[in-house]
């Protein structure tokens, strides 16, 4: 019975503790070590990828990663559906396609109007319409294309042909023979 | 067991032994995940409005067609020509056998006929031929290919105008390649040079919109439309763009468009741009400044910036406002060329290992010979970017940029520039040395060389326009080292007088000027003609004419002829040393004027007008080109008798001075006073004295002789032989020099 309470005063509070502390110890060196290893094996990708980043026109033949050819497959899947599908709205017979106004800013004595509309027709014809009370001003330019869309070509208007400062509304729309469309109406400050 | 009794007791201890485990793996994931995210695939150094530096987008030479190549191949390295074929969202069935990039060939430059089988709509096997121009040509002998249609069925006639090959299916793997045909590799090498684009950029472009890099079994569409050129958001491809070929061309020759056309397009560089996130509108804009030409064109070739969500997600997928194109394009091109910007924007400095400096611009490194010049051209304020060797390497060495003159490459009026701090000056034709014809332009201001190609250099615009701002046309006068000073046939003259810079223009057209052009060698100083110059440390006072000093002796003359109330410039000695104004003969009061007219100045501040043929004043020393001074002076006539202020009355004979001894022979000749004309010492001193001129009747002795002799006429004496003849003014005697006996030779005894 002596015998038993002094075994169980071993693996008593105190002894258990000592072993629990042990072990935890253990655990912390391990997982420091497989840390370290990880690290260490990290370290050595990003110290070479950051070289990578660091040499200008440095090549880099490894082979593809995983990721850049997941990547890849994405766009082979996205770059497949928009190829195939149709997806346009028509009014009057035309399709009716987004105009972007991509600047419309007062430099110095001009005013620049830039867009862009999600067509490719070399045809069409873009309109710029600006507006301040019953003041109007109204510009045509041609199409100018891009990968994917048209350039309204930039239009410059000298600020003489404003005939009075503030805030005028800018609006781009852009017909051609088989589509239309026109942009939201923006608003530009004018000061003459 | 022990083991056992242990795990129990830290069981029974509280502390669960799982979660023990979930910590410690947790710790090490967490580690890991920690890592990879600082190391991979996310694009937070991305900038919205500089994507890519112009200097790496158009730097045409960063592969060879065999480096193009082995890219191609490392990054396929097995053809997965058999994979399985699926499924696409319109239910359409697509199946292999698939060609890779590495192994493409196609003929660009013509029309290609291809026998092909193709499965007929009622699925029957039939044998067709069609012509495609830049199209698939495979390196295989024939193909068998379905084209959809929009119900769904097939279009084996094949309705091209669509230009879809939704399936080739190859019947003779490893067959010859088709005449004219080039490789993938090729095919790019060679858009890149036709536009100068980078290849690695269109590299990058087949792998953002058709993954066609890394793609080990990439379908035929793929390569229809490989560069997405001509293929609207939410709509099928153009025809008239489909092909490989046709699309890598197609992409490089919009960028140069963009390049070569900046301002015509929808997004400019040097501007705020709204950006759409996506081509979803709904998800709105931002504005972003676009920092350079590269940048905006791939704005204009794929209009949506990706938002933070698609940054963040490596090459994943961000939210559903994300765009992942320009995303893309930077991830792609930093993993596998390294970074898209160089230097510090918008610096064109880049040094390599050596100590050069270059100025990069287009495809050309220029080296830049000194600090110096970079600073002439404007570029001292930029960062110089250190790059690697293989960097500078890539770019065609141009001409040492050692000079300030310069031209722009593109410019049809051809205007030449000097070059001074960051300014740019028109030169204009009286600073060039020469005209065009090769004539001698007189008074050049800096006698440039302006039609030789060796001092002209001609540099790109964008070295001219960028960097320097234009100032007025090239200054006469500029401003260096403390001084003023006017630039003369290629000389610069100290100006000691503001006068000078008035009638120069005046001080809005003067200009400072850095070493780099001022150290042009010195010419005279320049003073103002009809001043006095006087040299700290040196006594002599000079009269200055146009190009000469005048050394000013006699104080008498100094104030004789109102020279005192000239201008006086003290001038530091060193300033006349490099080109040492010229030191004439002392003034004199003989003088000529700019008409050649002689005149003796008085010691009244009048001047007489010599006769042309006059001899008795020597005029070979006669001061000149000081109108300024004697223009001044009244004119007045001589009767040739003249008076210095020494208080000699002398009159001139055969250009020689005789002096009158006493009152007495001077009106004992017959002259009168009021016939006499004062001069100064320096008068008398520039004649050569030939004795004295004695009155009749004088008696006289030479000095030295007891000889007793008596004037009979101008040119005669008589012996007297006794000092007592009556009537003879024994007590005027005068002793005399031999000269002036000379002038009397004895011709006989005196007979009282």
């Amino acid at each position: 019975m002596r015998s038993r309470k002094k075994h169980i005063s071993l693996t008593d509070k105190k002894w258990r503790f000592y072993i629990i502390i042990a072990l935890m110890g253990l655990l912390i060196v391990a997982a420091i070590v497989v840390t370290y290893f990880i690290l260490i094996s990290t370290n050595e990708n990003k110290s070479e990828n950051s070289n990578n980043e660091q040499t200008t026109n440095s090549i880099n033949y490894d082979n593809a990663t995983d990721e850049q050819k997941s990547a890849g497959e994405q766009i082979k899947s996205q770059g497949m559906d928009s190829l195939l599908t149709e997806n346009e709205s028509t009014q009057n017979g035309k399709k009716t396609v987004g105009v972007f106004i991509t600047d419309a800013s007062q430099y110095s004595n001009i005013v620049e109007i830039r867009s862009y509309v999600n067509d490719l027709d070399p045809e069409g014809i873009c309109t710029i319409l600006l507006q301040n009370g019953s003041s109007v001003i109204t510009k045509t330019t041609t199409t100018l294309p891009n990968a994917s869309n048209s350039s309204c070509k930039t239009v410059d208007i000298p600020l003489s042909e404003f005939s009075n400062s503030g805030l005028w509304s800018v609006k781009v729309s852009y017909q051609s023979d088989s589509a239309s469309g026109e942009s939201n109406t923006i608003n530009l400050s004018v000061t003459k | 067991m022990k083991t056992i009794l242990i795990l129990r007791n830290i069981k029974e201890f509280g502390l669960p032994l799982k979660n023990m485990f979930a910590m410690f793996l947790a710790s090490i994931f967490t580690a890991i995940f920690l890592t990879n995210q600082s190391a991979f695939g996310l694009a937070t150094d991305f900038n919205a409005g500089r994507i890519i530096d112009d200097l790496v987008f158009y730097n045409s030479k960063t592969m060879t067609v065999s480096q193009i190549q082995t890219f191609l191949e490392s990054k396929v390295t097995n053809c997965d020509t058999n994979h399985a074929g699926f499924t696409g969202s319109t239910g359409t069935v697509y199946s292999g056998p698939w060609i890779c990039l590495r192994d493409y060939y196609e003929n660009p430059d013509s029309a290609y006929d291809v026998n092909f089988n193709y499965i007929d709509t009622d699925g029957t096997t039939k044998t067709g031929s069609r012509t495609y121009y830049n199209n698939n040509a495979y390196h295989y002998d024939s193909l068998t290919a379905v084209y959809p249609k929009t119900d769904g069925s097939y279009d084996i006639d094949g309705d091209y105008t669509k230009g879809y090959l939704l399936r080739a299916v190859i019947s003779n793997p490893g067959g010859t390649q088709p005449d004219g045909s080039i490789s993938a590799a090729q095919i790019i090498y060679n858009a890149s040079q036709l536009y100068g684009i980078n290849p690695q950029v269109l590299i990058v472009l087949l792998q953002k919109e058709q993954s066609l890099i890394t793609d080990t079994w990439p379908a035929s569409w793929q390569y229809q439309s490989a560069t997405g050129y001509g293929c609207p958001d939410y709509k099928p491809c153009s025809a008239s763009y489909a092909g490989f070929s046709n699309q890598v061309h197609s992409a490089a020759w919009q960028f140069k468009q963009y390049q070569a056309n900046p301002f015509n397009f929808g997004y400019i560089p040097g501007r705020n741009n709204n950006i759409l996130w996506s081509p979803n509108s709904i998800c709105g804009s931002s504005t972003v400044y676009i920092q350079n030409q590269a940048t905006a064109g791939l704005y204009n070739y794929t209009p949506y910036r990706p938002n933070q969500a698609a940054l963040y997600a490596g090459y994943g997928i961000g939210d559903s406002c994300s765009s992942y194109g320009n995303r893309n394009f930077y991830l792609y091109f930093t993993d596998w060329f390294g970074p898209t910007i160089i230097g510090s924007f918008p610096s064109p400095l880049y040094k390599g290992s050596s100590d050069s400096i270059y100025a990069i611009f287009g495809d050309t490194k220029y080296p830049l010979a000194s600090f110096d010049i970079i600073n002439a051209y404007g570029m001292i304020k930029y960062q110089v970017s250190i790059v690697p060797d293989t960097f500078l390497d890539t770019f065609t060495t141009g001409r040492m940029i050692s000079g300030t003159i310069a031209k722009k490459q593109y410019d049809s009026s051809g205007t030449l520039y000097l070059f001074d701090d960051g300014k740019r000056y028109p030169v204009s034709i009286n600073a060039c040395k020469k005209d065009s014809e090769g004539n001698d332009i007189t008074n050049s201001t800096w006698s440039i060389d302006c039609f030789n190609s060796d001092v002209v250099l001609t540099l790109p615009n964008q070295l001219i326009d960028n960097f320097t701002v234009q100032d007025i046309s090239i200054p006469n006068v500029i401003l260096y080292n403390s001084s003023a000073w006017k630039m003369e046939n290629g000389k610069k003259r100290r100006i000691t007088d503001p006068v000078f810079v008035e009638i120069l223009g005046g001080w809005s057209k003067a200009r400072w000027m850095k070493t780099v052009n001022a150290s042009v060698s010195e010419g005279q100083i320049l003073i103002p003609s009809g001043s006095l110059v006087k040299f700290i440390g040196n006594n002599t006072l000079y009269l200055k004419n146009d190009s000469n000093l005048l050394p000013v002796t006699s104080i008498e003359d100094y104030f004789a002829w109102n020279i005192n109330k000239l201008k006086t410039y003290n001038i530091n000695s060193d300033y006349n040393t490099p080109s040492p104004l010229s030191i004439s003969n002392t003034l004199i009061p003989i003088v000529k004027d700019t008409s050649n007219k002689y005149f003796l100045l008085t010691s009244s501040g009048t001047r007489i007008r010599l006769d042309d043929n006059q001899t008795d004043w020597p005029t070979e020393n006669a001061a000149s080109n000081i109108d300024f001074l004697i223009n001044t002076m009244p004119i007045e006539s001589t009767n040739k008798i003249y008076r210095s202020s020494s208080g000699n009355i002398f009159v001139i004979e055969n250009g020689k001075k005789r002096i009158i001894p006493t009152m007495e022979d001077f009106f004992e000749i017959g002259f009168k006073t009021d016939w006499i004309t004062n001069l100064t010492k320096s008068a008398e001193s520039i004649v050569a004295y030939d004795g004295l001129k004695l009155s009749k009747y004088r008696l006289f002795k030479v000095n030295g002789s007891d000889e007793i002799r008596y004037v009979i006429s101008d040119y005669a004496s008589v012996k007297v032989n006794s000092t007592n003849y009556p009537g003879l003014p024994y007590e005027k005697l005068i002793i005399v020099d031999d000269i002036t006996g000379q002038k009397y030779p004895i011709t006989g005894a005196y007979n009282p």
